[in-house]
């Protein structure tokens, strides 16, 4: 049972969605948490293929990742007495594309391998034919890296040993640790739909994360696959009051031929009489959310065709 | 940061407001039938939940360096299927239920004897407030000045707890939820949470049902390093005669760097989809265990 968190979580999307997706690409002046603006600007290039350029510096996620480790300095470590405040209800703005600056009409801002570019221009063809298959359908969870692009409600809890982002979306909770852990040994490793992520603080309250053992999914709907091997690193940052981003850069070897930089933001969801709330998301209370693959690779009601015969 | 009395708050100029107070303010019973009699005291879960209000003085205001340290990975103690731990190994649970309730539970146990058995989380429900107190799997707390997470692994479950002075969803706008809606305070490092807007459900499969007038006091502490415990009392006029005090706790599990929690995918495994059967008993959906129907 679900009703106005919803709604109200849509509206907000609408009403945000237009007016923000070009702050996406442009970093605004360092406000709120972020006291010294200059030693902010020294860890990331201002602007955007400066920040792709850092991606293409570093081979790997993880080297770019110790890379800004070194660069930030400090302890890495969040002290109480001076906590970012995250709270409150955030929503990401910007069209369904993992690159909320991706223009109109191109097929893709990543630089993908050549199997991966023919992987996905035969699938926007057949979904201009209506034949589609999302796994989220089926009340799967999107996964990680695409939980950045999701709609509807999100909140960000910080703490100093570990960050919870969590997404409305099938309950989706991203768990970031903070306490100086680093990920499971690699005989201990498996790939999970929102992989295992560590990270440290910046002395301006960045959060810098590195996120390994994610599973083979798609970026998003109408976007490229990733392999097993996609790796990442986030910087996220309260860049005002009302705004939180995310920069990120993607690697994946296997379909990617550099690393992907793209911004995604996220807007603080008016709530002036706190009357809006998270509420639990229970995919399957919706029979029709039973949806199955097809053999052609469409989408299809379980138990129901919309012929007159067989509805029930 | 400090933390302060919210009426303090109100009357004191803010030059002057005492330092943190850790101490809690709210007296509870030393004993199970003492929490049993205070919960008897008050008509309502919310009378019950305005009395600890009162002796806490509104509750403390608190920063981040106020909060208690409740991280860590948790699980429950107790027997799976009891709401109350202290029902043991006995046939029927501690409360006290109303005739009709009592009729209905004792039905429920004979049908389970019987092998006719059905719960929704056998479909991927969620298995809803109060019965969340009882689920098995890892939990973390979270507490912030704020708001609280209380987070149960299984079917990536979280309830919500709001201590920013706000109040429940408005009537005309309220509705049932799997969860319900909590608000709460802080006394010292207790949590006090009021928790209504419920749907209807069960406390546990071989447990009373209760409706959706239920409403649940919840006190929550941690009392040793490795403990957090839940004092809960349930009003539920359909169902129980009398409030229904139990205790719940959660222990602390040793092995934290390296257990993690991930995320909960319910239907991953088609053996999950699990339907009910006209006579009330559960199946899988699409085969059933002949040679000639496996698939």
């Amino acid at each position: 049972m679900r009703g106005t968190t919803a709604g109200l979580g849509w509206a907000a999307l609408v009403l945000l969605g237009a007016c923000t997706p070009e702050q996406g690409a442009n970093e605004g002046p360092a406000a709120g948490d972020a006291p010294d603006a200059a030693q902010a600007a020294e860890l990331l290039p201002a602007d955007r293929e400066g920040r792709a350029a850092l991606g293409r510096e570093h081979a790997t996620a993880r080297e770019l990742y110790d890379a800004l480790r070194a660069r930030a300095g400090g302890d890495g470590r969040l002290s109480l007495d001076d906590m970012p405040d995250w709270s409150g209800l955030w929503t990401r703005v910007g069209p369904p594309f993992f690159d909320p600056a991706q223009p109109e009409g191109v097929l893709t801002t990543a630089k993908l391998k050549p199997e991966a570019r023919a992987e996905l221009e035969r699938r926007r063809e057949l979904a201009a034919q209506g034949i589609e298959y999302d796994p989220i359908s089926d009340c799967s969870p999107p996964g990680f890296p695409r939980w950045l692009a999701i709609p509807f409600l999100r909140e960000f809890i910080v703490t100093p040993d570990q960050t919870w982002l969590f997404s409305e979306t099938t309950n989706n909770m991203r768990r970031i640790y903070t306490d100086g852990r680093d990920h499971p040994p690699a005989e201990d490793a498996y790939p999970l739909y929102y992989g295992d992520s560590i990270g440290f603080w910046t002395d301006d309250h960045r959060l810098v994360i590195h996120t390994s053992q994610i599973q083979e999914n798609i970026f998003h709907r109408n976007d490229p696959r990733h392999s097993d091997q996609l790796e990442t690193v986030e910087v996220w940052r309260k860049t005002d009051d009302s705004t939180i981003t995310a920069d990120v850069w993607a690697y994946d070897p296997v379909t990617l031929e550099e690393p992907w930089y793209v911004q995604q933001t996220y807007k603080q969801v008016p709530n002036p009489d706190k009357s809006l709330r998270i509420d639990y998301w229970h995919c399957f209370e919706n029979p029709n959310n039973t949806i199955i693959q097809t053999q052609e690779g469409g989408s299809s009601f379980r138990d129901f065709t919309f012929t007159e015969q067989d509805d029930r | 940061m400090t933390s302060t009395k919210t009426h303090a708050i109100r009357i004191l100029p803010a030059a002057l407001l005492v330092p943190a107070l850790a101490a809690a303010d709210i007296e509870l019973p030393g004993t199970k039938e003492g929490m049993t009699e205070l919960g008897r005291r008050h008509a309502t879960a919310w009378d019950l939940y305005q009395f600890f209000l009162e002796q806490a003085d509104g509750g403390d205001r608190k920063g981040p360096a106020d909060m208690p340290d409740w991280s860590g990975v948790y699980t429950r103690n107790g027997i799976i299927f009891n709401f109350d731990p202290d029902q043991g190994r006995d046939r029927l649970p501690t409360a006290k239920l109303t005739p009709e309730y009592q009729r209905r539970l004792e039905e429920k146990l004979d049908r389970i004897e019987r092998g006719i058995e059905y719960d929704p989380l056998s479909e991927c429900a969620p298995p809803g407030h109060p019965r969340w107190l009882t689920e098995p799997f890892l939990r973390e707390f979270v507490p912030t000045p704020k708001q609280t997470w209380l987070i149960n692994e299984m079917v990536n479950d979280i309830r919500r707890v709001y201590t920013d002075g706000r109040g429940h969803t408005p009537e005309e706008e309220a509705y049932p939820t799997y969860n319900g809606d909590s608000i709460g305070f802080w006394d010292g490092d207790r949590l006090v949470v009021h928790t209504n807007q419920l749907m209807a459900g069960q406390y546990q499969r071989t447990q009373p049902e209760y409706t959706e007038q239920v409403e649940t006091v919840e006190i929550w502490e941690k009392v040793d390093d490795r403990n957090i415990v839940a004092h809960v009392w349930v009003y539920d006029p359909p169902v129980l005669a009398e409030p229904w005090y139990v205790k719940q706790t959660y222990t602390k599990l040793s092995d934290e760097q390296s257990l993690r929690i991930r995320y909960w995918h319910c239907a991953e495994n088609p053996n999950n989809v699990v339907i009910r059967t006209e006579e009330g008993s559960s199946q899988f959906r699409d085969f059933t265990f002949t040679d000639e129907d496996d698939q």
